[in-house]
């Protein structure tokens, strides 16, 4: 036993020794990919923004790809607009040139050094909202809530995806003067703007990934996504509340509800990150997969019919 | 009427037959301790025909009526011989003493692998278990189980299994009887089964008798000693870790015995990675002192008493008792300037859990061919995690004011039982089981609790999270292990189960089927089929890996998981009594539920079903095993090749991935050696190939907006192309051990040495990137435990 002690001491102090090291990575996908991020409707012109990928053991910061090739073409292949860098990876089409409804459209990006990328999707048909109608009320603090219902028809026998938000618009005067020179005088500096407005909404059917607490209100968001599992071909009627609308009712301003039917795509696409979002730091949170189309790269091109039903506060 | 007298005449064939037999029954025991024999070989000599003992040693062999030369034996014993002359049943009680030279033994004394039909299974003897080297000196039964092929130990140390692609929840352990939820002490890294207190050890990885039930992948059927009923014993052990020490011996000799077995840790030498505490004195921070400790412990006591009321009936009484506990308390004290207030905070924050089982049993030989055993049981598992804060605030001229804080989390499940089980040995063709049961669950799948009180304003008390759930699992089989003839037998089965959720129920009708064919004297082909249904599913977080795991049952809205398992093996004994064997599986699993995505199983007030998804696997592979019981070098060689994979709609896009513990080559070496009755060595050896993770390999900007433009936001996202789409790097380990032992008249004491990770393989338990001194971003690995040397100082008496 004796004899042994010494050899048992050296051993032990091995358990100290440090257990972390560097090992060989299997680069079986690090090379940078062409990232495609297109979010497109039918009132809009053609618009993506190109960026690079960073592998997992590059430390360089993200770039945007500025000679890159994006066309887009058509489902029999023809080519429907060429898309032109504007900056800073920013490329959208000419004027005139917008998403036609149950139109399959693909784009395709490439650029020196990276392999192409391409993906497909198509925007469905518009959903009209038909009718909307407004509750005032007051909360129990005094202030002047607004409760919208907008209704919608929803198609029968397809999986439909909506979006909706509550956009308003204005113009912010500065209180600080500029000088124009022009008028030789000074003038009030103003800035028009164009937000979401925050609303609150309890619907059974609306996803709640992208949902938040705000001034006690538990259902906050920014815009709402809902699918028609439940509504399939129904009229449906869909209630939220302008929930900052006592600030703005004196305010003059005007603002539009928009309801997007999206495609699947682009539903899952904004699902996901919403997801992704909400788990970044949370150590005990599932990993998230952040969904893509894009083929051979990463990204999302998809999108949506927009309809919309103007307002005033 | 020709046809009607026909039969009539063979039944009166049958019944004259059926008159001219006779039936030999009783059990088999060990002659020192009294311990039931399990599976001892009783054969008839003369007609060829036998049987073996059942769980409780009891055995039944109805035989024509003629001599009979009866031989009765079991690997370690000396076998005993009678000579009947089969003229009436007879009532035998055999008491087998054990062998005590070193030579090998090469008479059959129990059955060889190619004659069982029970195929995928593997029995392990405790003296194996404690001879070979182990994690720490830490006789641990799940870590040698481990090293058989089929059986996957997940983590680095874990001692938890997946059998065949299965998840750690689709084991049925079993303690005499009992189902055992958590069967692991310290975060996994041993489990909670003393060997000291264990009988016997079965594995069985596929073709389930009916008898069986409840769990998909594997049953682990250990039966705990039931104390020795002639002499009083002892053996304890001193190691590392811990220490432990037995104590069994008649309470009325021959009559009533009992066991007691207890261990617990007294070091925090594994414990330290998660502990790095000190206590800090004044002068770094005036003003202000904090004192903190914290600390691991686990102990385990496990209980039994035995008492005969005659030869035929028998009352048992066991339990086992366990906790693990994870502390780390804190004195604060700190003086603000702002209004020079003293405040005084004491805090103690922890994680505790265990089990709790036990159990009533009564044997009853109703007949020389009925054995009845009927079972009352007693089942906890619970898990908390939480902390207390108290605080009080005093001010120079101002009322002191106090605020105490307590915060809960709470997971759980009870269950009350009851089953009798009979044994029927018509003839030695038929050995008919049958039985049922019921079992009361009680799950509490996570519950959150906040308490908060203080002097100036009104408190919190609040409960929320997972509703307590309820339900009734009953079960009935039938089993016959047929001898159709010298060559051909089944064991076919039926074993019917349901579950009572609220409103729903969900019944099951589960054939099963083994079938064992010889082809020579020494080999044999075996096939098997076995439909399985688990109304239980364990919530597992891939996370982080504490004991924070979820059992939850089967509800209105959640349905139990099924699986099919087909097998096909061959077996063969060689020379030496080397056995071997190899077998193909495959098996499928519906209703597998897995959290969704972004699911925190942490403080959310949601309820556990409205966090999981539903989805399928399967597994596939080939096994092959070379062991040799008996000799002064024993031992095995296991290789698995094997997939695993799942598929769930909700995650991976649907598409099928790799199970996270799919494992592509594995194979395990044991080995032991006798040198003489004072030294023997052990050798472990283990390779796998790497474990599948999910590895962020690319990372981009996402639009965060919903539409594209010129002040168009964007995050960073990392890039997942696929679940488990890497493999950590391949792991390998060896283990050696020696053991020294004296022998003294009245005791004998065992020195044992070892060497875990004798090569010291850094082996890979976690993954991560980093970047390093000159800007460059390198993949590295945590490795858990280098080269590490064990003693322990073992005695018995």
């Amino acid at each position: 036993m004796k004899n042994l002690l010494p050899v048992f001491l050296i051993l032990s102090a091995l358990t100290l020794s440090n257990c972390t090291k560097e090992i060989e990575f299997d680069e079986q996908d690090i090379a940078p990919r062409i990232v495609v991020n297109s979010l497109f409707t039918n009132d809009s012109i053609w618009s993506a923004h190109i960026s690079r990928s960073v592998g997992v053991l590059e430390t360089t910061s993200y770039t945007t790809i500025d000679n890159a090739s994006v066309n887009i073409f058509d489902d029999n292949a023809n080519l429907v607009t060429t898309l032109t860098h504007q900056g800073d990876g920013l490329y959208t089409s000419p004027t005139g040139v917008s998403p036609q409804p149950n139109q399959s459209y693909t784009i395709e990006a490439s650029a020196s050094g990276y392999e192409s990328v391409n993906a497909t999707n198509s925007i469905p048909s518009a959903v009209p909202i038909y009718q909307l109608d407004t509750v005032t009320s007051t909360n129990n603090d005094g202030e002047t809530i607004l409760e919208a219902t907008i209704t919608f028809q929803d198609p029968p026998n397809i999986s439909n995806y909506y979006m909706l938000e509550v956009l308003v618009t204005g113009t912010w005067i500065n209180n600080e003067l500029e000088w124009d020179p022009v008028a030789n005088e000074w003038v009030a500096d103003t800035i028009e703007f164009r937000e979401p407005l925050q609303i609150s909404c309890d619907d059974i059917n609306v996803e709640t990934v992208n949902r938040f607490n705000f001034g006690g209100f538990e259902n906050t968001f920014l815009y709402l996504m809902l699918k028609d599992q439940n509504f399939d071909g129904e009229n449906y009627a869909l209630t939220f509340t302008v929930i900052n609308y006592a600030e703005l009712k004196d305010m003059d301003l005007f603002g539009e509800i928009r309801l997007v039917n999206t495609s699947e795509e682009y539903f899952n696409y904004l699902k996901s990150f919403n997801l992704y979002q909400r788990t970044i730091g949370n150590p005990f949170a599932t990993p998230v997969q952040v969904y893509s189309n894009v083929n051979n790269g990463m990204g999302i091109f998809a999108g949506g019919t927009l309809t919309y039903w103007n307002v005033q506060f | 009427m020709k046809s009607i007298l026909f039969i009539l005449f063979l039944f009166s064939l049958s019944f004259h037959s059926f008159s001219q037999k006779f039936t030999i029954s009783g059990t088999v025991r060990d002659l020192s301790s009294g311990e039931p024999i399990i599976g001892a070989k009783v054969f008839d000599i003369k007609s060829k025909k036998g049987t073996l003992s059942n769980d409780y040693g009891f055995f039944s062999l109805t035989l024509p009526k003629d001599s009979v030369y009866l031989r009765v034996s079991y690997m370690g014993f000396t076998a005993m011989e009678y000579q009947m002359d089969g003229s009436k049943n007879t009532a035998l009680e055999v008491d087998l003493n054990t062998i005590q030279e070193l030579e090998e033994v090469t008479v059959n004394a129990q059955k060889n692998i190619e004659e069982q039909t029970q195929m995928s299974s593997f029995d392990v003897s405790i003296e194996k278990i404690k001879a070979l080297p182990v994690f720490l000196g830490e006789k641990d039964i799940i870590k040698t189980i481990q090293l058989f092929p089929g059986v996957q130990s997940g983590s680095e140390g874990s001692s938890g299994i997946y059998v065949r692609g299965g998840g750690q929840d689709q084991n049925l352990m079993l303690l005499d009887g009992v189902p055992i939820y958590n069967a692991t002490h310290l975060f996994g890294f041993f489990s909670i089964f003393n060997a000291d207190a264990i009988n016997k050890v079965t594995m069985i990885k596929g073709g389930f008798p009916a008898r069986y039930g409840g769990r998909l992948s594997s049953v682990l059927d250990i039966r705990m000693k039931e104390g020795n009923m002639k002499k009083f014993h002892g053996e304890g052990s001193i190691g590392i870790i811990s220490s432990k020490l037995s104590l069994e011996g008649p309470i009325i000799k021959d009559k009533t015995s009992f066991i007691v077995s207890g261990r617990r840790t007294y070091v925090d030498l594994l414990a330290r990675p998660f502990i790095n505490m000190s206590n800090r004195g004044d002068g770094k921070d005036p003003g202000s002192s904090s004192t903190q400790t914290g600390g691991y412990y686990f102990w385990d006591l496990n209980a039994k008493i035995n008492h005969k009321f005659s030869e035929t009936s028998r009352l048992y009484l066991s339990g086992y008792f366990g906790r693990d506990r994870f502390y780390n308390d804190g004195t604060n004290e700190f003086t603000t300037d702002v209004d020079n207030s003293t405040t005084v905070e004491n805090s103690s924050n922890g994680l505790r859990w265990g089990n709790a089982i036990a159990a009533i049993r009564w044997n009853k030989i109703i007949t020389p061919k009925l054995f009845m055993n009927v079972t009352g049981t007693f089942s906890q598992y619970q898990f908390r995690v939480g902390g207390e804060n108290e605080s009080t605030t005093t001010y120079p001229s101002a009322p002191s004011t106090s605020q105490n804080l307590i915060f809960n989390y709470d997971s759980g499940i009870q269950d009350w039982g009851g089953k009798i089980d009979f044994d029927f040995r018509p003839n030695p063709n038929h050995t008919i089981k049958f039985g049922l049961g019921d079992t009361y669950h009680t799950f509490t799948p996570g519950v959150n609790q906040i308490q908060l009180s203080n002097s100036i304003s009104n408190g919190i008390d609040t409960t929320f999270g997972s509703v307590q759930q309820y339900g009734h699992e009953h079960w009935v089989y039938f089993e016959d292990d047929w001898e159709v003839s010298n060559r051909l037998k089944f064991n076919v089965g039926i074993h019917f189960s349901g579950f009572k959720a609220s409103q729903e129920w969900y019944p099951s009708i589960q054939p099963r089927f083994s079938a064992r064919y010889m082809l020579t004297e020494n080999s044999s082909i075996k096939a098997s089929y076995s439909s399985m249904t688990q109304f239980l599913h364990l919530l597992t977080n891939p996370t982080i890996g504490l004991p924070t795991d979820l059992w939850v049952p089967v509800t209105d809205r959640v349905a139990p998981e099924y699986s099919n398992q087909f097998a096909l093996g061959y077996a063969q004994t060689l020379e030496k009594g080397i056995q071997f064997s190899v077998e193909a599986y495959y098996k499928d699993m519906r209703n597998l539920i897995a959290y969704k995505e972004g699911v925190s199983f942490f403080g959310s007030d949601e309820d556990w079903q409205n966090k999981i998804t539903v989805g399928n696997g399967n597994s596939y592979g080939l096994e092959l095993l070379v062991e040799k019981k008996m000799g002064k070098t024993s031992g095995w060689i296991g290789y698995t090749l094997s997939w695993s994979n799942r598929q769930f709609d909700s995650l991976n896009f649907g598409n099928p991935y790799p199970y996270i513990y799919d494992r592509r080559h594995d194979i395990g070496l044991a080995i032991t050696h006798k040198f003489n009755e004072k030294v023997d060595i052990g050798l472990v050896w283990v390779f796998g190939s790497g474990y599948a993770t999910t590895l962020a390999q690319q990372t981009y900007l996402g639009v965060n907006s919903l539409s594209i433009g010129p002040n168009t936001p964007y995050e960073p996202i990392e890039h997942i192309e696929a679940r488990n789409d890497y493999r950590m790097p391949a792991y390998h380990r060896l283990d050696i051990g020696v053991n020294l032992h004296k022998k003294k008249e009245k005791w004998e004491s065992t020195w044992s040495f070892g060497l875990y990770n004798a090569y010291s393989r850094q082996n890979a338990f976690y993954l991560f990137f980093e970047e390093g001194d000159n800007g460059t971003r390198t993949l590295n690995q945590l490795s858990l435990f280098p080269i590490l040397p064990s003693v322990s100082y073992s005695f018995k008496f």
